[in-house]
C-alpha cells in the first residue's frame, strides 16, 4: 500500500489487516514512555489546507509516538496564502525528501492530485466531501473493540450524508466488511443515487435507528451550506437528531458515535452525547492507534520498495 | 487517382481526384460498405459550429496561429467561435476584426454576444453584425436569466436571419462537476442535475416556439435534452442541435481519477446518457458534432478540481474520436460525415473551401503526438490514434 486514499476499493483482507494492526499499536498509547522507534528517520509532513483540530493532533501523535520527524503546514503558514498552487507547494517539499504527506483539502481529489506531482505516500486525512479514510478505520476499529465484529451488524448513519466523507468512507467500510448500513436524513442531505452504494434510505431517524446496534450521528455542517437544506436547527433535532426516545428504539447494548465536533442539541441531544451508549471519546482514543497502523503501513511499504 | 468521395447532397460517390484538375465526380452512388473497405474517402472540410479562440485577450493559451494549425490538422475548413474574448465580441467592429486574421485558410467565423458584455440585459447591434456575413449569435457558456430579454433577442435575430446560438446550462441546478448519480454520490464531486438542463432546453424551445426563431441548441449532453428536442423538431420548431465529441466518448465513471482534464462545461455524464445521444446522433436529432475546443493553460489546469478552469482542446480529436465510434459499431461513417459535413454546411449555409483526405484506419501508430494547440489540457494526448486526416486540396 503506497498510500491511502480512501477506503473505497480496499478490501475487507486489507481493512482488517489495518484494523489488526491498530490493535496492537493501542497498547503503546497506554504505556507510561509513549513511544517506539518504528518510524525513526522517516519525515511526515502534515499538511492541512484546511482546518482541523484533533485530526492534526491525532496524527501528529500517531507520527511522534513511532519516532518519525514531523512538521506543520497550514493554508496560513504556507505559501499558498501568497497564491502558490498546492502543486508547487508540494513540489517543494519534495525537494527537501518527505516520506509521507498527510494532506486535509476542501477539494475532492486534492490527495489523488498530489501523487501524481510527488514521489511522497500521500495519506488522505479528509478531501471535501468525498472520503475520510482513517475516520471510518477508527469509527471501525471502535465498533470492533466493543462488538467483536462488524459483519453483520446494524449500523444507522443519520444525518447530512450528502456532505460528509465521513459517511461516504463508513458506507464503503462497513459494507465492504458485511455490516448492513441504513441511512436516514432529510432528503436535501442524501445524495441522488446513494441507494446504488449497498445502503438502505430511511425518511426518518426512528425507523433507521429501529433495532440497530450502531448509530452514527454526523454533524450538521453548517460551513458548509450554501442554500437552505433544513428549515431551522429546532426542526433538525426535532425531526432528525437522535434523543433519548428515539435511541430506545434501537438494540439494548447500541454503541453511540459521532465524528466530531459535535453540535449539541442540534443533531444529538446532551444526554445521549455523554450517555452510557456514547463511545466518542473511545473514538479519539482510536484514531491514534489507527494513524499509527496507516503511517506504519505506508512506510514499511516504501522500504520494501527501496530495499 | 480514382477513390470514393462524401457528396454532401448525394452521399458516397465514386469519384476521380488529380492534383492538377482537382476533383472529378463520376456519377454513380456507392455504399458504405464500400467505402469502409475502401478504408479511405475524400471529403469537403468539416465545420465545427462551438470553439473557443481565446485570442484576443488570452493568447497564453491558443492565439490565432496554433488554433489555425490545429483547425487545420483536425480538418476544420471553418470554425464558429465564441465570444468571451477579451474585449468580448458583441458589436461588428471587434468581430469584423476577429474574422479578418490570417488564419491558415481555416475561416474564423465569430459567433457575437447578442448581449452588451454577455451581460444578458441590453441587446448587442446584431443587424450591424449580420452584415458581416455571420450564422449565429450567442450568450456562449453564460445563462441568460430573463425570459424576456431571450424572448426579444429570439424576435430581432429572426429579421436579419441570424441564428441565435443556446447552451442548455441552468445556473442553479447545473454548475456542477459530474453528472448527479451514482458517480457523484460515491465520489462527493458538486452534482450537475439532468433537470437543469431539462429545464433550460424546454424553455428555449418554448420560446423558439413562440418567435420562429432560428434556434441551435449547442452541447445537449442529457437523454432528456434530447428527447425534448426529438419532440419539438417533430412539432416542427426550428431548432437544431449540437453534442460535444467528449460526451460521446467518456461517462461519469471516468472521473474517479479525479483528473482535472475531464472537467468540462457540459460534465461527463451517465452511459444511459451517452447512449440516448448517439441515438440522437444516429436519428438526426442531434445535427452537428461540435469540439467545443477550450484551451486552459497548465497554471489554470494544474489545480484542484474546485480551481481548475473547465474544458478540453478538441479541434485535433474529433474525427479520430468519431472513427473509434464507428469502429465500435456505435456510428456509421455516413453519420460522422452528417454531423461533420452535411448538416452544419446546411445550417450556416457556408462551404469551405479545399479537399480532405481521411484515412479510417490511421495509417500512424496509436500513441503521443504533438497536438497543435498551445495548450495541452485533454485527457486523450496518447489515447487515440493521430488524426487520419490530409488536406489533398486548398493547401
Amino acid at each position: 500500500m503506497k498510500h491511502l486514499l480512501g477506503i473505497e476499493g480496499l478490501t475487507s483482507q486489507q481493512i482488517t489487516g489495518l484494523l489488526d494492526s491498530a490493535d496492537k499499536f493501542r497498547e503503546i498509547s497506554e504505556r507510561r514512555r509513549k513511544k517506539v522507534p518504528a518510524l525513526r528517520g522517516t519525515t511526515v509532513v502534515l499538511f492541512f489546507v484546511e482546518p482541523s483540530t484533533r485530526t492534526k493532533l491525532s496524527f501528529e501523535l500517531a507520527a511522534k509516538r513511532l519516532s518519525a520527524d514531523t512538521i506543520s503546514l497550514s493554508a496560513s503558514t504556507s505559501s499558498l496564502k501568497k497564491g502558490e498552487t498546492l502543486v508547487d507547494t508540494a513540489k517543494n517539499l519534495m525537494a527537501m525528501h518527505p516520506d509521507i504527506i498527510v494532506l486535509r483539502h476542501s477539494a475532492v481529489g486534492a490527495p489523488h492530485m498530489l501523487t501524481r506531482y510527488v514521489d511522497a505516500s500521500i495519506v488522505n486525512a479528509g478531501d471535501g466531501p468525498h472520503e475520510h479514510p482513517t475516520q471510518a478505520l477508527l469509527d471501525m476499529l471502535t465498533i470492533r473493540r466493543h462488538k467483536g465484529r462488524i459483519k453483520g451488524l446494524n449500523v444507522a448513519i443519520i444525518g447530512d450524508i450528502a456532505h460528509s466523507r465521513v459517511a461516504r468512507s463508513n458506507m464503503f467500510g462497513m459494507t465492504t466488511l458485511g455490516a448492513r448500513v441504513r441511512v436516514a436524513g432529510p432528503r436535501t442531505m442524501l445524495p441522488p443515487g446513494i441507494e446504488t452504494l449497498g445502503v438502505e434510505v430511511f425518511d426518518n431517524t426512528a425507523d433507521a435507528v429501529r433495532g440497530a446496534d450502531v448509530v452514527m450521528m454526523l454533524r450538521v455542517q453548517k460551513e458548509r451550506f450554501t442554500e437552505e437544506l433544513v428549515p431551522s436547527d429546532r426542526e433538525y433535532f426535532r425531526r432528525f437528531g437522535l434523543d433519548r426516545t428515539r435511541l430506545g428504539l434501537a438494540a439494548p447494548d447500541c454503541l453511540v458515535m459521532h465524528p466530531g465536533p459535535m453540535n449539541r442539541g442540534v443533531e444529538i441531544e446532551p444526554e445521549v452525547a455523554d450517555g452510557p451508549h456514547s463511545v466518542v471519546l473511545n473514538q479519539v482514543a482510536n484514531g491514534v492507534a489507527v494513524r499509527m497502523a496507516v503511517l506504519f503501513k505506508l512506510a514499511a511499504t516504501t522500504n520494501e520498495e527501496v530495499e | 487517382m480514382k477513390g470514393y468521395f462524401f457528396d454532401p447532397q448525394r452521399g458516397f460517390v465514386n469519384a476521380e481526384f488529380e492534383p492538377q484538375h482537382g476533383l472529378k465526380v463520376l456519377d454513380d452512388k456507392v455504399s458504405e460498405r464500400d467505402v469502409v473497405r475502401e478504408g479511405r474517402v475524400w471529403s469537403r472540410p468539416f465545420i465545427d459550429l462551438y470553439a473557443f479562440l481565446p485570442d484576443p485577450g488570452y493568447e497564453y493559451r491558443e492565439d490565432v496561429v496554433s488554433f489555425a494549425g490545429a483547425a487545420r490538422a483536425g480538418g476544420y475548413g471553418a470554425v464558429m467561435c465564441r465570444p468571451c474574448t477579451l474585449p468580448v465580441i458583441d458589436n461588428a467592429s471587434v468581430a469584423q476584426d476577429f474574422m479578418q486574421r490570417d488564419a491558415n485558410g481555416v475561416r474564423l467565423i465569430p459567433m457575437p454576444a447578442f448581449s452588451m458584455g454577455q451581460q444578458g440585459k441590453r441587446m448587442a447591434e446584431m443587424g450591424d453584425m449580420a452584415g458581416l456575413g455571420l450564422w449565429g449569435v450567442t450568450n456562449g457558456e453564460v445563462p441568460v436569466r430573463s425570459d424576456r430579454f431571450l424572448r426579444r433577442v429570439m424576435e430581432y435575430a429572426r429579421n436579419f436571419g441570424l441564428y441565435v446560438v443556446l447552451t442548455p446550462f441552468h445556473p442553479e441546478l447545473g454548475k456542477g462537476q459530474v453528472n448527479e448519480g451514482p458517480v457523484s454520490a460515491r465520489l462527493g464531486l458538486r452534482p450537475d442535475s439532468w433537470a437543469g438542463e431539462a429545464i433550460t432546453i424546454n424553455r428555449y424551445l418554448v420560446l423558439a416556439q413562440l418567435t420562429g426563431a432560428s434556434v441551435h441548441i449547442a452541447k445537449v449532453s442529457t437523454g432528456q435534452g434530447v428527447e425534448a428536442i426529438r419532440r419539438a423538431k417533430q412539432q416542427g420548431v426550428n431548432v437544431t442541435a449540437s453534442v460535444a465529441f467528449y460526451n460521446l466518448l467518456l461517462t461519469d465513471e471516468a472521473m474517479e481519477a479525479f483528473d482535472q482534464n475531464l472537467l468540462v462545461n457540459p460534465p461527463l455524464r451517465s452511459q444511459q446518457d451517452r447512449q440516448a445521444l448517439l441515438e440522437g446522433v444516429r436519428d438526426g436529432t442531434i445535427d452537428a458534432v461540435v469540439s467545443d475546443h477550450t484551451p486552459v493553460a497548465v497554471h489554470e489546469k494544474e489545480l484542484e478540481l474546485d480551481f481548475a478552469v473547465p474544458g478540453m482542446i478538441g479541434l485535433e480529436f474529433v474525427f479520430p474520436a468519431l472513427m473509434g465510434l464507428v469502429r465500435q459499431g456505435e456510428l456509421t461513417l455516413t453519420d460522422v460525415m452528417r454531423v461533420l459535413v452535411k448538416r452544419p454546411m446546411e445550417i450556416t449555409g457556408i462551404s469551405p473551401e479545399g479537399l480532405l483526405q481521411l484515412d479510417m484506419e490511421s495509417t500512424s501508430q496509436p500513441g503521443k503526438w504533438e497536438p497543435r494547440s498551445r495548450s495541452r489540457n485533454t485527457p486523450f494526448d496518447g489515447h487515440l490514434p493521430a488524426a487520419g486526416v490530409k488536406w489533398v486540396a486548398g493547401d
